[in-house]
């Protein structure tokens, strides 16, 4: 929990550089808090979302940047989705599952879309708050996917994870907030 | 000289589309031209004032047109053309020829990366709000 509050605090601040794709909110605080619920050391799960977060933030993978970068991280095909899974898996690298979450997360926000133009000029698909179920969504199956590689990964996790149940609550008061922390 | 004359040929085939005349006519097929021709010029103010009113509480200029601008970078419109109108009382969608040149940021200089142009036909949504058309987003959905 005070893993949420404190990026909750820190929402404000993030948002000042905006981001592509959801927020940082989700690819940096919600993907480390579902990682520490996952069970992942706490040092790992910043790793992960530390370059889930890179996707967007370095120029050569942000999906604004070019139409090849949206195929490859923000807008993908579900046979690309199935090989980044799959080279999370057998390689049990941060960078690897990090890139992969993106992958995950972007394709609920992102479904419809083409990589052609991504969803240019329309920001909304990259907020939580204005299509929570679908946010909710995204959120359970992200944790189900991290706690699978903590299971695949040994060197991963130093705890057992959690139950959705028991972190389903704090991820959806967390995903409904505004970027500035209100309701909207 | 590859990269030039593909270059060349885009800018012909680029001057062809622009000289045809819009084949839809209206309020909204000039609304439609705002938004390519800020897309074109690289100019996010004219979109961002003719995108829809339901967002503009929860985000601002500043913000929106960062990410625009990257957008700009990497996907350029070179030229369009509307095509057709389908509006109704509150909603329309637009069909537009456009000629977009596509580039990798970075990697610009290598033979097998360099921009190269997409022919296309892009539909954007609209929404009238007060008898004004604007550029739709996607609708809120309430739990």
């Amino acid at each position: 929990m005070w893993l949420l509050l404190a990026a909750l605090v820190m929402r404000s601040l993030l948002v000042a550089g905006d981001a592509q794709g959801y927020d940082p909110n989700v690819h940096y605080e919600l993907t480390r808090f579902l990682a520490v619920s996952a069970g992942f050391k706490d040092v790992l799960a910043v790793s992960v979302a530390r370059g889930d977060e890179g996707v967007d933030d370095d120029p050569r993978t942000s999906h604004w940047s070019s139409i090849e970068s949206r195929e490859l991280y923000h807008f993908v095909s579900s046979r690309r989705l199935a090989d980044l899974r799959e080279e999370s898996v057998s390689s049990c690298d941060t960078h690897k599952i990090s890139v992969y979450m993106h992958a995950l997360e972007d394709s609920f926000s992102h479904e419809g879309f083409r990589p052609l133009l991504g969803h240019f000029p329309d920001p909304t698909p990259d907020w939580t708050w204005w299509d929570l179920p679908r946010a909710m969504q995204m959120a359970k199956i992200k944790f189900s996917e991290l706690v699978d590689l903590g299971k695949w990964c040994s060197a991963l996790p130093n705890q057992k994870p959690r139950n959705w149940k028991d972190i389903e609550t704090t991820v959806h008061d967390f995903l409904q907030l505004h970027n500035d922390g209100r309701l909207p | 000289m590859r990269r030039q004359a593909a270059i060349s040929a885009l800018a012909i085939f680029s001057a062809l589309i622009l000289h045809h005349d819009s084949l839809a006519q209206g309020a909204l097929a000039e609304r439609a031209s705002i938004f390519y021709n800020a897309w074109q010029t690289g100019d996010p103010k004219p979109i961002w004032d003719i995108l829809s009113p339901d967002i503009k509480e929860y985000t601002d200029f500043d913000t929106y047109s960062i990410n625009l601008k990257m957008f700009f970078g990497g996907t350029r419109l070179t030229g369009f053309r509307i095509r057709k109108v389908n509006e109704s009382d509150k909603e329309a969608t637009v069909d537009t020829d456009v000629v977009l040149v596509v580039v990798v940021p970075g990697e610009a200089e290598r033979s097998d990366r360099a921009p190269h142009a997409i022919e296309t036909i892009d539909r954007t949504r609209w929404v009238r709000r007060q008898a004004i058309w604007y550029l739709a987003t996607k609708p809120r959905v309430l739990e």
